[in-house]
């Protein structure tokens, strides 16, 4: 039963805006997927992941207020910039800010583990002979 | 506890008696001359209270603050609305999804999750192993 919004308008903004600096830093999509979802999460999450544009390069965030769960899915080619591992990581951090009680706060953070590990890694002294 | 009965122990016990009343009474004899009935040339203490007067003032007053105090403790939070609280186990807003597909804006979050057919679930979790990811639970 829908009664009002999940977040407040700067929480959105904020959100977004974490959004779009992954973005820019990566190069992947990343979005973002908060309500309650019926049935197993991970192949919803899946299957809510095929209808994104460009999924192969596109990470998604589910999260499940109601079941207290959450769900990162990585598209094929987004899963070699960010590994299962890097991904469990963030999911870990998400999860850790979620049991405090802040949501938004959560999706950012997550949002900021998911792009700093996606970062192409710079190679040193690459044109040296 | 077992009563003291030697003369020493008695004598003791009524000696702290007596100290702990004597303390008592000092402040209350203090304030004898408040309920001495004796009227100054030139006071005038005018015609008693009514009985709505007193309940009004000392009844109706007080609770009027609490309730001014009371909301103002509240009003924040009932200004903000529902807010996420871990462990109730219950979700009331609609879904949101931020960079969702571009074509219909808002409402394709929802259609996302109702009529989810058994066909399309095994389908998925057959063809699942491109994608990796995590999960969690708190």
């Amino acid at each position: 039963m829908p009664a009002g919004d999940a977040f407040s308008a700067r929480q959105e903004q904020d959100i977004a805006k974490a959004i779009a600096t992954a973005e820019a830093q990566t190069g992947l999509t990343f979005s973002v997927y908060v309500g309650s979802v019926e049935g197993d999460l991970r192949a919803q999450a899946l299957r809510l992941h095929r209808q994104l544009d460009g999924a192969d390069l596109a990470v998604l965030v589910v999260v499940d207020p109601r079941r207290n769960q959450l769900e990162i899915v990585t598209g094929a080619e987004a899963k070699r910039r960010v590994d299962d591992r890097a991904a469990g990581l963030a999911a870990a951090a998400m999860a850790s800010t979620f049991a405090l009680g802040d949501l938004a706060g959560g999706i950012v953070n997550g949002l900021g583990s998911l792009m700093e590990h996606a970062q192409k890694a710079t190679v040193l002294h690459g044109g040296q002979p | 506890m077992k009563t003291p009965t030697t003369p020493e122990a008695v004598t003791r016990r009524a000696l702290r008696a007596a100290t702990i009343g004597s303390l008592a009474a000092v402040p209350l004899l203090l304030t004898a001359p408040a309920f001495a009935l004796h009227r100054d040339a030139g006071d005038d203490p005018g015609p008693g209270l009514s009985a709505v007067a007193t309940i009004l003032i000392y009844i109706g007053i007080p609770l009027a603050i609490f309730a001014v105090i009371a909301l103002l403790v509240l009003a924040p939070s009932i200004a903000r609305g529902n807010r996420y609280r871990p462990h109730q186990l219950s979700w009331w807003a609609a879904p949101v999804w931020f960079g969702g597909p571009r074509d219909d804006r808002g409402e394709s979050a929802e259609r996302a999750l109702t009529g989810t057919s058994l066909k399309e679930l095994t389908a998925v979790a057959t063809v699942a192993q491109t994608e990796g990811g995590a999960s969690a639970r708190w």
